[in-house]
């Protein structure tokens, strides 16, 4: 009986030490850029707590779920100025589907809710340079909340989002100020009323005046027909540096290395074309094009 | 060479701060300091045989699925010495580029078989700064889309330009093959050249934090 409790003990020192040694080789795997203060040890050790909660969810969660551990370390260090920006908002509002956009330019339809936190770099290119956002995209949905204020944690800018065709994300979105300011005091936020594109709305224009009451800027946005999908970053790039007539220029458009493609190559890439060419495209019903 | 020269500028993107903005925003201390650096678009040394309002897709092979890759301007952009030609694609508003690779005589043009304002083909693509093999599919506006949509610059391209602009590409890619081919004959040229661009990367501005 004492036997056993003598080694469990020396079982719970070894994890321990174990835990800590993970945790240095994590803090140390981090260098992320000084902007971002991420290597806040007690973050880092809720959220691996977190992860060990989250190991008990199934399977396909999980494997979403291993982004906030791989995401962190991957993130390399740029020489450009990049803001950490923490996104809000009930589930279902478009938060993914958002940064999703800005990132590959595709409209994601399906569903699929944000497990604690997903963390994408986005650069934009400015007439004072390159600059990028490291963009928080957290749970809205309660369940799968996480870390919640952890992710907040030296937030430098912040967008609420809300969805026009459901009146409670609106009614919601006091709480999420709340909690973000709790947290981040004193930081350019940015409410974003999504899905504009919609045409019955619940929420109209008008109906929007939490922005007044809080000083926020507020957008109304449509991740699908990209309307004003681009003034969140505007705003708050402006914000950030000070500067009111900051704007976005076209990138260098670098010229691409010559390539040498084989007949066997070629042959394979006719027959993928086939292939697609007979694949319907996303949105084919000649819409707008902005 | 080309059977219109377009005459609108790429500019029409970069809008100036819009009156209806009205700033809401508290009074927040800006954190960083940054200064106005010299802007390249890396395409001074081309001109634009093509220039047209577009959506772009990738074809998505794992999903077996079309993707949107974006909305925006695609031009053909030959180079005033070397002759090459390549596309170049930017999104509107953000005038991030959505893709960039070299117009080669391998290159098929197909069209889609469900639409036919949308045309395919593969490349390997620039736009990320690494090549990467990619099926793309472009689709263009339908005549109304282009009358309503379009600024006052844009109004030679009436009806029968618009619905005659899938050809057109098709076309001028085709052209484009053909000085493709008479390029590769002079490859020593074309590699100055391409020094000389990535010279003038490594020369971007880097702005302080």
């Amino acid at each position: 009986m004492i036997r056993r409790s003598i080694r469990d003990e020396e079982r719970w020192v070894s994890n321990r030490i174990q835990r800590q040694r993970e945790l240095r080789h994590f803090k140390a795997e981090l260098r992320l850029p000084k902007a971002l203060f991420l290597i806040n040890p007690l973050a880092i050790a809720v959220s691996q707590i977190t992860l060990l909660r989250f190991a008990l969810l199934s399977p396909n969660k999980r494997k979403i779920c291993r982004f906030i551990s791989i995401a962190l370390p991957n993130q390399q260090t740029v020489d450009y100025p990049s803001f950490k920006l923490v996104i809000v908002g009930d589930g279902g509002t478009g938060k993914t589907t958002f940064v999703k956009r800005h990132l590959t330019g595709e409209f994601e339809k399906k569903y699929e809710p944000t497990i604690g936190v997903e963390v994408h770099p986005l650069d934009f290119f400015t007439n004072c340079g390159k600059i990028r956002f490291y963009c928080w995209d957290t749970a809205g949905q309660e369940k799968f909340g996480g870390l919640r204020d952890g992710y907040y944690i030296h937030g430098q800018c912040a967008i609420i989002m809300f969805d026009v065709t459901a009146r409670l994300t609106y009614k919601n979105v006091p709480t999420w100020h709340r909690d973000l300011c709790r947290v981040c005091e004193n930081i350019p936020i940015v409410l974003c009323g999504n899905k504009v594109d919609v045409k019955n709305r619940q929420v109209k224009a008008k109906q929007v005046t939490f922005h007044r009451k809080k000083n926020l800027q507020y957008y109304e946005i449509s991740a699908k027909s990209n309307y004003n999908f681009e003034k969140p970053f505007l705003y708050l790039a402006r914000k950030l540096a000070g500067d009111p007539n900051l704007h976005f220029v076209e990138s260098p458009a670098l010229a691409p290395p010559e390539v040498h493609i084989d007949l066997a190559a070629q042959q394979q890439h006719e027959a993928e074309l086939a292939a697609a060419a007979s694949q319907p495209l996303p949105d084919d019903d000649d819409d707008a094009f902005e | 060479m080309a059977s219109k020269e377009p005459e609108h500028e790429h500019r029409e993107d970069q809008e100036p701060p819009a009156a209806e903005d009205e700033d809401t925003g508290a009074q927040v201390a800006p954190i960083v300091k940054l200064e106005e650096v010299a802007v390249s678009t890396g395409e001074e040394n081309e001109d634009p045989i093509l220039d047209l309002k577009s959506k772009l897709y990738r074809f998505d092979k794992e999903g077996n699925q079309w993707k949107e890759r974006g909305a925006g301007t695609v031009k053909l952009l030959k180079h005033k010495e070397t002759g090459k030609v390549r596309l170049v694609m930017r999104q509107s508003k953000t005038l991030k580029i959505c893709a960039n690779h070299l117009v080669l005589p391998t290159m098929t043009v197909q069209e889609h078989a469900g639409n036919d304002k949308s045309c395919l083909w593969h490349a390997s693509d620039y736009a990320d700064g690494e090549l990467k093999d990619e099926l793309f599919c472009i689709r263009f506006a339908s005549v109304e889309k282009v009358a309503e949509s379009q600024k006052p610059k844009e109004e030679n391209k009436d009806a029968s330009d618009a619905a005659g602009q899938l050809e057109k590409l098709s076309f001028q890619e085709k052209a484009g093959e053909e000085k493709a081919v008479a390029k590769k004959e002079e490859k020593e040229t074309k590699v100055d050249t391409e020094k000389a661009d990535t010279e003038k990367k490594d020369g971007e501005p880097a702005s302080s934090t």
